[in-house]
């Protein structure tokens, strides 16, 4: 009952939550599809370049998985103030939407480049020499057999990388990043008002729950095993 | 052509040249069967017409035209080898590379998957190589075997040759899996004849030779041991034979065997 008379429905501007959740959706839309390409570059040399693989370099591979571990290894709300100097650099300023995307990615791109080893590993190394002994390059061997092989578990990859993306731009509102994460603590937090944090979290989970049934549905439709 | 000494693409090149099918396949899982034989002609770089041709073609030799749009996984053991055949076969290679190819199938598939095998060797005039730790494999397509043992080949020749006369231990060992391991030395102190030896190769397999050469004298004959079988097309026999009767007669006996051109020697 006592939570009932603090919330206050007529708080909920919607005019302002729409353009919010655009925005989280812009954010989200646009790092994803850098961190992909990025992850993907970065995950596919570390494979290559790892123990026994077809570009075996110890110390390539030794530098790239430092630097990974490290940018992993920074909270995504430090990350952020960190690299400020980059993002005004880079997008002309370290506000709203566009200020928002480096960090994003830089944050996002180590963790989806791991998850892209993993799956590269996971392919069957008989499938690899089987192409090796048809005279296959190494190109050959990453464009049409680690990377066919691997999309099923590429794509949930893609899937978990979108989600936790989604949490880091609600982070992003702490530094003026815009969305509904911003939102959320503009209103919610530091005006009192619990109906705009109530239906910006609800908007999130709305958001994470569809991210995750697309990204099931796309790994079911390509899997073949 | 030395292989190893070959530059990365010049090594690229020449393995197009040589097919190879493998003991878990090796496919592609999420390509389909025709993809997967049509991957070897991509990397290739055939035009895709020529390359749907001749998939249409492979799909056919292996007999899987039914299952050409099916994925590995929907497929038996049997078929992905076949899949793994065709793919092998598709740069119409020089020599084909079978690396324990039935190791992994039932005996029903094996034969079915060696029959296939030796179709190709004669119809497509492929050379086979086959790596493999199954002797029956080996006495049903076979011509000629090389023996390795830790890395050297120990013993090679004519399948006939080395499989009826193995000399080194090792040959002997895999020899056994198919021959009866018994041992006929075994039997000296128990009998009281005279044990012979007999290796025969080709169509007087089927004489009755043994008759023959005793009917005429008053030598009578057991078998102790033995095999009669066939290598590839090849008939052969190998017996321990106990002669009772006087040592001259017997000597006649054998003479006779011998100018059969049957291969007679005492165990004692």
């Amino acid at each position: 009952m006592m939570l009932k008379q603090n919330i206050d429905w007529s708080d909920v501007r919607w005019e302002d939550i729409w353009p919010a959740t655009k925005d989280t959706l812009t954010m989200m839309g646009a790092s994803l599809l850098f961190t992909v390409i990025l992850g993907l570059l970065i995950g596919i040399i570390l494979f290559l370049t790892s123990r026994k693989q077809l570009l075996e370099q110890p110390a390539v591979y030794w530098f790239l998985s430092l630097v990974v571990n490290i940018l992993r290894s920074v909270p995504f709300v430090i990350l952020m103030i960190l690299i400020m100097p980059f993002t005004k650099v880079l997008m002309g300023t370290t506000l709203g939407v566009q200020g928002t995307i480096p960090p994003l990615v830089v944050a996002a791109a180590p963790f989806f480049a791991r998850l892209v080893e993993t799956s590269l590993r996971e392919v069957d190394k008989g499938v690899i020499e089987a192409a090796q002994a048809m005279g296959a390059s190494r190109w050959d061997i990453v464009r049409r057999v680690l990377l066919l092989e691997a999309r099923p578990s590429l794509i949930a990859g893609i899937t978990i990388t979108a989600v936790t993306l989604v949490s880091y731009t609600a982070m992003a509102g702490v530094i003026g990043g815009g969305g509904l994460g911003d939102l959320a603590l503009r209103y919610g937090y530091q005006r009192f008002q619990l109906s705009v944090m109530i239906v910006t979290v609800a908007l999130l989970i709305v958001l994470v729950q569809l991210l995750q049934m697309a990204g099931d549905h796309l790994v079911r439709r390509f899997s073949r095993k | 052509m030395e292989l190893t000494k070959l530059s990365t693409t010049q090594l690229q090149k020449e393995r197009r040249r040589i097919g190879m099918i493998f003991q878990h396949f090796n496919l592609l899982s999420m390509a389909t069967v025709r993809d997967n034989i049509a991957f070897p002609l991509e990397l290739a770089k055939m035009p895709k017409t020529a390359v749907k041709e001749r998939v249409d073609e492979l799909l056919k030799l292996v007999g899987l035209e039914q299952h050409a749009d099916k994925y590995p996984a929907q497929l038996s053991g049997g078929q992905k080898q076949r899949v793994g055949i065709a793919r092998a076969l598709a740069n119409n290679p020089d020599v084909l590379l079978c690396d324990e190819a039935t190791s992994a199938l039932d005996p029903q598939t094996t034969n079915a998957i060696l029959s296939l095998l030796l179709d190709i060797n004669q119809k497509l005039g492929i050379t086979i190589l086959l790596i493999t730790h199954e002797m029956h494999v080996i006495r049903a397509i076979c011509d000629r075997v090389a023996v390795i043992d830790g890395g050297d080949i120990v013993e090679m020749g004519d399948v006939l040759d080395v499989f009826l006369k193995p000399q080194h231990s090792i040959t002997k060992d895999f020899v056994s899996q198919i021959a009866d391991s018994f041992d006929p030395r075994e039997l000296i102190d128990t009998r009281s004849g005279r044990l012979i030896k007999i290796n025969y190769v080709g169509e007087i397999t089927y004489e009755p030779l043994l008759f023959n050469a005793v009917k005429s004298t008053s030598v009578q004959f057991t078998i102790l041991q033995g095999t009669v079988s066939r290598m590839k097309n090849t008939p052969y026999g190998q017996l321990v034979i106990e002669f009772i009767g006087n040592d001259q007669e017997i000597d006649t006996v054998l003479a006779e065997l011998r100018a059969k051109g049957l291969e007679v020697g005492d165990l004692k």
